[in-house]
């Protein structure tokens, strides 16, 4: 009974790894566990490093890390870790949307040139970031329609039902949201009334919850679709290229911020008008520091492209002829 | 060649080349190499270490699976493998001659 538990116990350890592995390998680990451990339970220590192992052993699989995956896969995966951090980057762009609201109107007209040029630069690189995305998503569409024209509406219908439910509740929670938020004062609408605040938080949850969805959707598909190579090519060319905008997104916002927190620190950190406020911003600095986590996770993928780039281009796989 | 020259420079304690080091004296399931390893290297690999070299030896055909016996699946090194662990021992043994040149060391006063 003791001996069951733990093999139940082990067996729960293989979890972590993908599916295709266990059926593999997952009994042989089950017998060297029991054999290491010889009647011990395992510790903390030893769990994490099954559960590391199998972790690693799905980014591999999943073309995120390692050599193992073909160079197409790779690619592919490298292209939907810059899209997920392009999520990311949408949700720090709209918390940047919303601390920057009017801020010309803080600065002396003579001040306004540089803050005004950092925010147009990240105004104009937002739209150049949106724009490589959709042309991504135009340019996989005839991919995606025969996959889901093959059998793959099946596999996708969950979530794309979950994704647009989402998205219709956005879409109809902001109605009365607006109406609201138009009969009250701005202290009223930046934290002044508890309720309204609730119910823009709830709302923002749910603006997630719907990036989020369709992120999901995304990479869903992506993962299953067929492209040709000609098509992997364009797609990982994008996806190098967002990486790139990414990067210049968050050097002018934080450029912004430098600017606005010598001409105008008071606006920064909402104080009075003419105040002598500390520049440090709670908003802004987990706006940039989400920023800065999307730029390493792009930057990632983008290497990721780029190394399995060249395999593409000749064609090659994966197989090395070396240990390691 | 760039990566192969990069990949034959491993460190020699790397777990695939523990492995094919082990095997080369015989075929053994994952608890008999680990304990090999453990008493010709001092170094005690985990499962999921030991594993994860086993999948990408076995996937590069460098050793095979044989039947199993009781969970217990022996693992042999392949004709490449042998072939790969040769290359790489004798990579080793060049840099270790000219490490111990340098520092003046007979080697054969450590073996």
């Amino acid at each position: 009974m003791v001996v069951s538990a733990r093999s139940n116990d082990l067996n729960r350890l293989l979890r972590w790894y993908p599916a295709a592995w266990r059926d593999r390998y997952g009994d042989e680990l089950v017998a060297l566990m029991s054999d290491d451990l010889e009647g011990r339970t395992p510790n903390f220590g030893y769990r994490t490093r099954v559960l590391g192992a199998g972790v690693r052993e799905r980014a591999r699989q999943a073309g995120i890390a390692g050599a193992g995956a073909t160079a197409s896969e790779r690619t592919r995966a490298g292209s939907l870790i810059v899209l997920v951090s392009w999520s990311v980057f949408v949700l720090a762009g709209a918390g940047f949307a919303k601390e920057s609201e009017h801020f010309a109107n803080a600065l002396h007209p003579n001040a306004r040139v540089l803050p005004q040029a950092a925010y147009d630069i990240v105004v104009a690189l937002g739209c150049l970031g949106t724009g490589l995305v959709l042309i991504g998503a135009l340019v996989a569409m005839p991919s995606f329609g025969r996959y889901l024209h093959d059998g793959g509406w099946l596999t996708l219908r969950g979530r794309l039902v979950a994704a647009s439910s989402l998205t219709v509740a956005t879409i109809a929670a902001i109605v009365p949201l607006a109406a609201w938020a138009h009969g009250l004062n701005v202290v009223q609408r930046n934290g002044g009334l508890a309720a309204y605040t609730v119910a823009f938080l709830a709302w923002v949850s749910l603006v997630v919850s719907t990036l989020v969805a369709w992120t999901a959707v995304a990479v869903a598909a992506t993962r299953r679709t067929q492209f040709s190579s000609r098509v992997l090519k364009v797609e990982s060319s994008l996806a190098v290229t967002l990486a790139g905008v990414m990067a210049g997104l968050t050097v002018a916002t934080f450029l912004w911020w430098w600017t606005m927190a010598t001409r105008a620190p008071w606006y920064v950190h909402w104080s009075p008008m003419g105040s002598n406020a500390y520049v440090f911003s709670a908003q802004l600095t987990v706006t940039v520091a989400v920023m800065a986590a999307g730029v390493a996770l792009s930057g990632y993928g983008a290497f990721r492209v780029v190394a399995s780039r060249r395999d593409l281009d000749t064609g090659s796989g994966s197989t090395q002829v070396t240990p390691g | 060649m760039a990566q192969r020259e990069h990949d034959t420079r491993k460190r020699s304690n790397d777990p695939a080349s523990l492995i094919l080091t082990s095997l080369a004296s015989g075929a053994k399931h994952g608890h008999a190499l680990s304990k090999d390893i453990e008493s010709f290297a001092g170094i005690r690999l985990g499962p999921g270490s030991l594993y994860g070299a086993i999948t990408r030896l076995e996937e590069r055909g460098l050793i095979e699976p044989l039947d199993v016996s009781d969970r217990r699946r022996p693992y042999q090194i392949t004709a490449a493998g042998t072939a790969t662990l040769a290359r790489h021992v004798v990579e080793m043994r060049r840099v270790a001659d000219v490490g111990a040149a340098r520092l003046g060391l007979d080697l054969r006063a450590w073996s």
